[in-house]
């Protein structure tokens, strides 16, 4: 988060901005995009942090506000696996680390959606008052090595079977509405915001890893619920536009280094469907 | 809202404060609000059903006072039993006995198509309406005289402590104290009871989950002593799962002022299934003996007939828990278990062996420890995910030749998770011993705590809380017993 400041700092007069999490920019570094939509790189705020999902961007809007930024457009993506509520206390930190005291009341109503709102509300209270970061898994987690020793990374599984339960470690989003809720209502303010600070946004659908299951049933009702809310949101706000980089996108198992972080393979499978999908959308590049 | 969330923490200190400045009537009635308010958190509409059984039971228990037309009473009875089994029976077993009839047509060779329905099980309504039918048996049988005010019955049923998980409680027991509610004083020992059941259910269950879920999720790839360790692990899971569950409802109730039955008392320590029956779900078991066995007739009639009766009222008690053959199979063994040791040269070899200590100690060991291992195959049975998977894994349990316990060390000092798994079997054992050197529950626990200076109890109850929101893990799995 500290890296993103300064990168803010370093760029009060840029134009273009890209936001969200290593999913959104990891693939789209500043000078390629520059040439996709003919503008200097300098024009270009990467004003993505690593890990930030949608409260935590919705947060970096509300700072971004704060500092008077204004954006011709502004390029976030969101993928599937981020979309179902998980309730880390990281998640709460960043959101109480960038959150203006005058947002406060909005963050707290965004959190009445959540299945467990006092939870949040409980945290970031806990945060804010104490000053400290309060992470029980911190703690065991630490507590654990100690007491239990360093373990082996990546090896726990074999004490209990000669094979590992599964080869695919995604986390699973189920996308049933109790899940999505919280995650909806960040999504929905997160875009009203940031029409706010910015002429247009473009909302980038991600492909992940466990897409490359096409039988998997649940995954593919989750997949189909996830496209047709993100396309109603869009829908329902002019300035939106929403770009759908799953059909078609890196949709090989070989083309991750992780469930959801594209590899060298992926990369450019990924920028080429981006680029043709700004061309659709009439963007009329620099590039070589 | 489940007993451990922040929404319970606050809607029980608002409660708390508001139900303390009341009395009379008004406490009565926000007591049965609140109730409701808990029960819609998890679902609205099924709050309907709990006031239709609440009102088909106040009515049917009405009428049979009146009555002493025994014909007349039979068929009150008969309409109280078929109403609440029925919603039982559709809401918990309706898909169930239709899949079970399409694959038992299936391996016939008739092919049939019937509908499922997508239904969601009302939570807690295998213990409200086992408590609703007790309270009309009860007066059926002329043991009780049914409550003139609907309010008080209103709230029997519905009272949320013991809600949605039990225990189970009898009217005659519950009511008269719901109905004397203003002459009930708080007793502040409860808070130590809620402390101690937190800390059973966050720092212990939900911890040891993990060793389940890694064993019996594809348990035919799992080694059969890992299967053993997940085994032992569900078994301390279930246990601290449900017995903190009930220590929390009893607390509650202790605040207000009301007593729950104890539900648990050290059921590790049984030396035998009726044993074990008399310390485990205590309300449950204890229901299926006045409602079920001594109705089915009990130990009255034949040698069949008594091993009929055990079988069914086993059986019936399995398909309680769930609607799934694994629960049947449960139940079939505890069944097996309560007739395969009955017979009286048992008890004649325990007369001879409690002859000497040296014999009474080592009998006494020998059968807690061989019984606990029974109750192992049954937790086995309970915990896997389908019939199949029962199958698997009690196979791989029981057969002791196909162990390579060398290979497994081997497998388990690749994992380098070998000091974990050695502290939690360690303390997992631990548990265990002390159940079985100080067999007492968890009422005993407190009421020790409670002759300690305040200081002292503070802390402790402090120590457990706190324990607790630091040692509960990221993803803590629902109690297990909100399912049935």
């Amino acid at each position: 988060m500290r890296n993103s400041a300064r990168r803010w700092a370093s760029q009060p007069k840029a134009k273009v901005a890209i936001l969200g999490s290593s999913t959104s920019k990891d693939w789209l570094p500043r000078h390629w995009l520059g040439q996709q939509i003919g503008r200097p790189p300098a024009d270009i705020l990467d004003a993505h942090i690593n890990g930030c999902h949608q409260g935590c961007t919705w947060a970096s809007v509300q700072r971004l506000r704060q500092r008077q930024h204004r954006f011709d457009m502004v390029f976030m993506g969101t993928n599937l696996f981020q979309l179902c509520e998980y309730p880390h206390s990281k998640r709460v930190l960043q959101q109480q680390m960038q959150t203006p005291a005058t947002a406060i009341p909005a963050l707290f109503g965004i959190y009445a959606s959540a299945e467990q709102p006092l939870l949040y509300m409980g945290r970031f209270l806990g945060m804010t008052l104490s000053g400290a970061y309060g992470d029980p898994l911190a703690v065991q987690s630490a507590a654990a090595r100690e007491v239990f020793g360093p373990g082996k990374r990546g090896q726990a599984w074999r004490w209990s079977r000669p094979r590992p339960l599964s080869a695919d470690d995604t986390p699973r989003c189920t996308y049933s509405p109790s899940a999505v809720a919280l995650k909806r209502a960040f999504t929905e303010a997160l875009l009203d915001d940031l029409l706010d600070i910015s002429d247009h946004v473009y909302l980038m659908l991600l492909p992940e890893r466990a897409m490359a299951d096409p039988k998997d049933a649940q995954l593919q009702a989750a997949l189909t619920a996830h496209r047709a809310l993100h396309a109603a949101l869009a829908e329902a706000r002019p300035g939106v536009t929403l770009i759908d980089l799953i059909e078609g996108g890196a949709l090989e198992r070989n083309q991750y280094r992780d469930s959801i972080h594209l590899n060298a393979r992926g990369v450019p499978v990924q920028q080429r469907l981006f680029a043709q999908r700004l061309k659709a959308l009439g963007f009329k590049g620099n590039a070589p | 809202m489940i007993f451990t969330s922040p929404q319970f923490v606050l809607f029980f200190v608002i409660f708390f404060l508001i139900y303390g400045a009341l009395e009379g009537r008004a406490r009565k009635w926000f007591l049965l609000i609140a109730s409701y308010y808990f029960y819609a958190s998890w679902n609205t509409a099924f709050l309907l059903l709990i006031i239709a059984s609440t009102l088909v039971d106040f009515y049917v228990g009405a009428r049979l006072a009146d009555s002493e037309d025994e014909q007349r009473r039979k068929r009150l009875l008969i309409l109280s039993i078929v109403i609440n089994l029925g919603a039982l029976g559709f809401f918990k077993y309706f898909n169930f006995f239709i899949d079970s009839a399409i694959t038992g047509l299936a391996a016939l060779g008739f092919k049939a198509h019937a509908p499922t329905l997508s239904i969601i099980l009302p939570v807690g309504i295998s213990f409200y309406t086992f408590q609703t039918m007790s309270y009309t048996i009860d007066i059926y049988r002329r043991k009780l005289a049914p409550t003139p005010k609907l309010l008080d019955f209103a709230l029997y049923v519905a009272f949320f402590p013991q809600l949605v998980a039990g225990p189970i409680e009898r009217a005659a027991h519950l009511l008269p104290q719901l109905v004397n509610l203003d002459d009930r004083k708080a007793d502040l020992s409860g808070w130590g009871l809620i402390a101690l059941g937190v800390f059973k259910k966050a720092v212990i269950a939900d911890n040891v989950a993990a060793l389940v879920e890694m064993t019996y999720t594809q348990p035919q790839d799992v080694y059969a002593p890992a299967l053993w360790l997940g085994t032992y692990a569900f078994a301390i899971q279930i246990y601290c799962d449900f017995s903190g569950y009930s220590d929390i409802a009893v607390g509650l109730g202790r605040l207000l002022g009301l007593d729950i039955v104890q539900n648990f008392k050290a059921p590790y320590a049984a030396e035998g299934p009726s044993d074990f029956w008399r310390r485990w779900h205590i309300s449950l078991s204890s229901w299926l003996r006045d409602y079920l066995y001594i109705a089915l007739g009990g130990n009255r009639g034949g040698w069949f007939y008594v091993r009929r009766n055990l079988m069914l009222t086993m059986l019936l008690g399995g398909l309680w828990h769930g609607a799934a053959w694994n629960f049947v199979l449960w139940g079939a063994w505890h069944g097996l278990l309560l007739i395969a040791l009955r017979p009286r040269i048992f008890s004649d070899l325990r007369a001879w062996m409690d002859r000497r200590w040296w014999s009474r100690w080592g009998g006494l060991i020998l059968r807690r420890f061989a019984f606990f291992h029974l109750v192992m195959i049954s937790w086995a049975l309970f915990r896997a995910a389908s019939l199949k998977d029962s199958l698997i894994v009690v196979g791989k349990l029981i057969d002791f030749t196909a162990w390579d316990l060398s290979g497994w060390l081997q497998a388990v000092s690749a994992s380098g998770e070998g000091r974990y798994l050695a502290m939690m079997a360690g303390g997992m054992a631990a548990l265990v011993l002390l159940q079985n050197l100080w067999p007492v529950g968890s009422h005993r626990l407190v009421a020790l705590l409670w002759r300690a200076p305040a200081p002292l109890r503070f802390v402790v109850i402090v120590a457990l809380l706190y324990s607790a929101a630091l040692l509960s893990p990221e993803k803590p799995p629902p109690f297990i017993y909100f399912q049935f």
